[in-house]
């Protein structure tokens, strides 16, 4: 097939790379810069702002209100995403297409609703606001993801190795434990860390119904209203690590993906 | 019967998760709409809340209508950004290895969170950013342009940012289901390289530009970051007013009557989006947009 390869194309490419990688190559740039502004030139090399970021007892208990957070949130997600995708896959139920819509709901619905939503509801019936709500808005937010991610997998599974399974003796549960699940793990695994990143960098949600504690983005928020301190250009760069070590753990499934042979 | 087949068991635990913490609350959201303001003596059924923003002289209106028009312009941006790369990707470069090493790199600096994303900006547009740095280093400005921060155009461009990936990851998927034979034929019936991408490529796609266009718009639609860190003063968006209601003016009510309107009238946007945008892939079925080239019918 003769391809379209038009320079044009590779400009447009090329030109997308440099949009979306610069503004975060900058922030790593400036967490290094001896002057304490989002701004050039850059002047020398120092770790300054990194020991000022450890020095802080906020970034402390943010980070393990965060990690706790996120946590929880990417185990709940995982279980109902995985779950719901089966249903719409392989479930037979009446107005099983208006279920689906349904379930996909989130996607369609601004974040600052749900925030706003919930934390009006939690208020109005008398319940508190802290780690539940929060917890309960990620998994509302990030679970339609790992739905979406392990659908992507499952359209693709053969049937008949569930049926070899059966046919060879194993009950339902070793069916799933040593067929189905491994089989479909890839996609599980990077819904997991998708739904953990997601949660772990949501702002809207944790600021709405989050009380007595600061997660990460929350504080960031607002050390950023105070005239950001340059300890967030650290924590930036140290964020872009993180990302890119769990980003390399999807990497393969993601390939597979594209390769269509997940 | 298969555990996986059954609904209950499947389906139930997510749906019924929704129809407590998403329903319920938007139906609370609704409900305290209804309800009387802070300082209006109003009974419990009222519509005061909607009489006060729908009216134009408190300028609620105006902010809403440059809401949507920004979300609408960001859909519009990341459309002409991910559209080419797409297209480049899925049917251009051969090497998945290469597909998958630029979709990852998007990836991760989009996963890296709307709030470092946001503030990242900060360093390319502000007085001594990137843009001022080496335009003036290079000798093409006397001065830096102080306008290029706080204002429209830098609440647009990292709105953009923090969304065009779902654009582009939801385009690259459509494109690359398109069997390829399809070009190959096209291109052996003697069409045009541009006739080709308009009149086969766009039209199958066109399901995938719907469903980007929507994860592009949604959020879009509910951010607080940008307008508020790159804004100014001239940014105020009707989610910032949400937020202010909430938090500052804790007039309860009247934020949850200006929440209610955003989701009618982002509704009412997604669904004028999502027919346009089939209108406009039948129109490049039907009609060939060929471009000027040779391609035509």
């Amino acid at each position: 097939m003769k391809r379209p390869r038009h320079p044009f194309l590779l400009l447009c490419t090329l030109a997308m790379l440099i949009y979306a990688l610069v503004p975060i190559l900058t922030v790593i740039a400036f967490s290094f810069n001896p002057l304490p502004f989002y701004a050039f030139p850059i002047t020398g090399f120092t770790g300054k702002w990194y020991a000022a970021l450890v020095a802080d007892p906020r970034i402390g208990a943010s980070l393990l209100a965060s990690l706790g957070i996120a946590t929880l949130v990417a185990l709940l997600a995982t279980l109902l995403g995985t779950l719901f995708a089966f249903f719409v896959v392989r479930a037979q139920a009446r107005f099983k297409r208006l279920w689906v819509a349904f379930g996909f709901l989130p996607l369609v619905v601004p974040v600052l609703v749900l925030a706003a939503g919930l934390q009006v509801a939690f208020v109005e019936l008398g319940l508190p606001l802290g780690y539940p709500t929060v917890i309960i808005g990620h998994t509302l937010y990030t679970s339609p993801f790992v739905a979406l991610m392990v659908m992507a997998q499952l359209l693709r599974y053969d049937e008949r190795l569930d049926d070899a399974a059966r046919d060879l003796g194993a009950s339902q549960r070793q069916m799933l434990r040593h067929v189905t699940l491994p089989i479909l793990w890839p996609s599980i695994r990077s819904g997991l860390l998708l739904a953990f990143l997601l949660s772990f960098n949501e702002w809207a949600i944790a600021f709405f119904t989050g009380r007595g504690f600061n997660t990460l983005p929350m504080l960031i928020y607002s050390m950023a209203r105070n005239g950001l301190p340059p300890s967030v250009l650290a924590y930036s760069a140290l964020a872009v690590a993180c990302v890119l070590l769990v980003a390399g753990m999807i990497l393969p499934f993601a390939l597979k993906l594209i390769r269509g042979r997940a | 019967m298969r555990f996986s087949r059954y609904p209950l068991i499947t389906g139930g635990p997510w749906l019924l998760l929704l129809l407590t913490f998403f329903v319920l609350p938007i139906a609370g959201l609704l409900l305290l709409s209804l309800s009387p303001g802070n300082g209006s003596a109003a009974a419990f059924p009222t519509l005061d809340n909607y009489r006060g923003i729908l009216d134009l002289a408190s300028g609620r209106p105006q902010v809403l209508a440059r809401t949507l028009g920004v979300a609408l312009g960001v859909v519009l941006l990341a459309t002409l950004i991910a559209l080419p790369v797409a297209y480049y990707l899925a049917k251009g470069v051969r090497s998945t290895r290469l597909q998958a090493l630029v979709l990852m790199l998007v990836t991760v600096t989009f996963l890296v969170g709307p709030l470092i994303r946001t503030v990242s900006w900060r360093g390319i547009l502000g007085v001594k950013g990137l843009i001022n740095t080496a335009l003036t280093s290079s000798g093409l400005l006397d001065a830096p342009i102080m306008a290029l921060l706080y204002g429209r155009p830098a609440v647009i461009a990292a709105m953009t940012y923090n969304s065009f990936p779902f654009m582009l990851f939801t385009l690259f998927l459509a494109m690359r289901t398109i069997d390829d034979r399809y070009l190959v034929a096209a291109r052996d019936l003697g069409a045009s390289a541009n006739a080709t991408f308009w009149r086969i490529v766009m039209p199958l796609a066109a399901p995938g530009l719907c469903v980007g266009a929507v994860l592009v718009f949604v959020p879009t639609l509910s951010t607080v970051l940008e307008p508020e860190m790159l804004g100014g003063t001239s940014g105020r968006l009707t989610t910032t007013e949400i937020r202010d209601q909430f938090f500052h003016a804790l007039n309860w009510p009247l934020g949850s009557a200006l929440t209610v309107l955003l989701i009618v009238a982002g509704g009412l946007a997604v669904g004028l989006l999502a027919a346009l945008l089939a209108l406009f892939a039948r129109a490049c079925g039907r009609v060939g947009l060929s471009l000027g080239s040779g391609g035509g019918r």
